[in-house]
């Protein structure tokens, strides 16, 4: 019943939408048909899958520089206040800040001989706050008995991190990275448009690109991949998520 | 005459202060003799818990000093069971002897033993979350045994335990200190459990000062202390100390 019923109800929108716009002739350029859509899906379909690796490949980097960064500052803000208080206005300016404001000086930055070190930057900048607002609300909520323990049995700074730290404030790292890792396919997608085309070959310049020529079946295609990837990273984070905390984890209680 | 040993642990004039300014204890001074068992009453919140943290070295003292001349580490039993609950009973009790760079054969011994101690031989592989709350106590108790400390402190370690299972338990913990002479510290709300266990009770009063210190008459007979008349008295003098009637203990 689980995958039966949304499948019955995608069905029935799928046949609607194909049956609506033959019914009222609405020219394919601006709603294609879901067989247009699927078709032109099949046509360009290495295409498709290339530019789906090169948004995979910057939303991956940016995601990984997001996890180690928010983790890393998270452990530093944690463990010395004078670091908190130090950086933590600049963090939230950039957080703040509209990232497509910043998208273009970034780019001139870096230059336009490394676009995808730039578009791994902005798309960095993106997905790291939530990564580091949750992991420092991780991090602050264990028990002070806990960390008394430690002190007790003279752990070092680096044990106490690893039987500790990360291991108590695991659920609310990744619940930060879950977030994180949608915002990073955001994140890739708005630098790919801030890139342009010609420089990115991502999805998302597919998308402009099709837009250019109203070839808007391939358009839809190239959406259709966008979700498909952001579908696919949501499910691995949630099983990472259940691997890591289902042995111990109230919120996977059996 | 016989020599006085020396004190293992000596406060003096110690005042610890909260963060928020609230004074716990106050100009309080004691020496615990090496190799002694003192029990520690009052009433809840009076400092009990305070006292053992400032002794483990957790809580600096705001004036007056603490010193430890006993060798070797310190265990403490928190109020509150405190394990890691991603880790199982086995590892949770194995942890400090693994920082302490301990063989893993001698790790594996020290555990074992330790939990077969407890009862807890046969939940080794279990996780906290699957214990019951006196089950993840016994485990704390364990996790400080293990590491054979030269002092032990223990704040209410059995009061969530049923009176069989804590009898036991108060018989293991005199037999064990018995054979390895830890200074111990051992807080409860027992009056019964203080005169049972201590050769010393020290009795502290609301504002975080000790009101009375008790000496508890020698043992005779140890298998039936708590029939003996000299139980009962002491059980008495504890209970007056505390502001109650003695009368229910004679
Ligand atoms: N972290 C803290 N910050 C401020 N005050 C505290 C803190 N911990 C304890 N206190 C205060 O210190 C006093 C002594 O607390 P403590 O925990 O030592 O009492 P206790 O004698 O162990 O009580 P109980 O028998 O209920 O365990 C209490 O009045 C309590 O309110
Ligand atoms: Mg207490």
């Amino acid at each position: 019943m689980r995958y039966f019923l949304p499948l019955i109800v995608g069905c029935a929108l799928l046949g609607f939408w194909e049956f609506y716009v033959a019914y009222a002739e609405i020219p394919k350029f601006v709603l294609p048909p879901p067989s247009a859509i699927g078709a032109a899906l099949v046509d360009n379909f290495a295409g498709l899958i290339d530019a789906s690796l090169v948004t995979l490949r910057i939303t991956g980097f940016a995601f990984f520089w997001a996890m180690v960064s928010g983790l890393g500052l998270a452990v530093l803000f944690t463990r010395a206040r004078a670091v908190e208080l130090a950086f933590y206005p600049y963090v939230v300016t950039l957080q703040v800040t509209p990232v497509v404001a910043i998208a273009p000086l970034i780019l001139i930055w870096v230059g336009f001989d490394n676009v995808e070190t730039a578009m791994v930057i902005i798309a960095w900048i993106v997905a790291f706050f939530p990564v580091l607002s949750n992991s420092v609300q991780g991090l602050r909520s264990i028990d002070g008995q806990l960390h008394d323990l430690m002190t007790l049995s003279r752990a070092n700074g680096w044990q106490r991190l690893l039987y500790l730290e990360i291991p108590a404030a695991l659920p609310a790292i990744l619940t930060g990275a879950k977030i994180s890792a949608g915002l990073a396919l955001i994140g890739a997608v708005v630098a790919e448009f801030v890139a342009g085309s010609g420089a990115s070959t991502g999805l998302a310049w597919r998308i402009i690109e099709a837009g250019n020529r109203l070839e808007i079946a391939t358009m839809f295609a190239a959406l259709f991949l966008l979700s498909v990837l952001g579908i696919g990273i949501f499910y691995l984070l949630s099983f990472v998520e259940w691997l890591a905390l289902r042995r111990w984890h109230e919120s996977f209680q059996d | 005459m016989a020599t006085k040993p020396a004190p293992a642990l000596k406060l003096d004039n110690v005042t610890i202060g909260y963060d928020n300014g609230y004074q716990a204890l106050r100009h309080l001074s004691h020496a615990f003799e090496a190799g002694s068992f003192t029990a520690l009453v009052g009433p809840s919140g009076c400092g009990k818990s305070t006292l053992l943290r400032a002794v483990a070295g957790l809580l600096p003292a705001s004036a007056g000093t603490i010193e430890n001349h006993g060798k070797g580490d310190i265990g403490l039993v928190f109020q509150e069971p405190t394990l890691l609950a991603w880790r199982s009973v086995y590892d949770n009790v194995a942890l400090p002897l693994k920082f302490a760079k301990l063989s893993s054969a001698e790790i594996q011994s020290r555990v074992t033993h330790a939990l077969e101690m407890v009862g807890l031989a046969d939940r080794a592989s279990a996780l906290p979350r699957h214990l019951s709350g006196g089950m993840k106590m016994r485990v704390s108790l364990a996790r400080a045994l293990a590491g054979r400390p030269q002092t032990l402190l223990l704040d209410e370690p059995f009061a969530a335990l049923d009176e069989l299972t804590r009898f036991r338990l108060d018989d293991d913990l005199r037999h064990i200190w018995q054979q390895e002479k830890p200074t111990i510290i051992f807080v409860t709300h027992s009056v019964t459990e203080a005169a049972y266990l201590a050769q010393n009770v020290l009795v502290m009063n609301k504002n975080g000062d000790i009101a009375q210190e008790i000496a508890m008459p020698m043992r005779q007979d140890a298998q039936n202390f708590r029939a003996a008349p000299a139980y009962h008295q002491a059980c008495a003098a504890i209970s007056e100390a505390l502001g109650h009637h003695a009368a229910a203990y004679l």
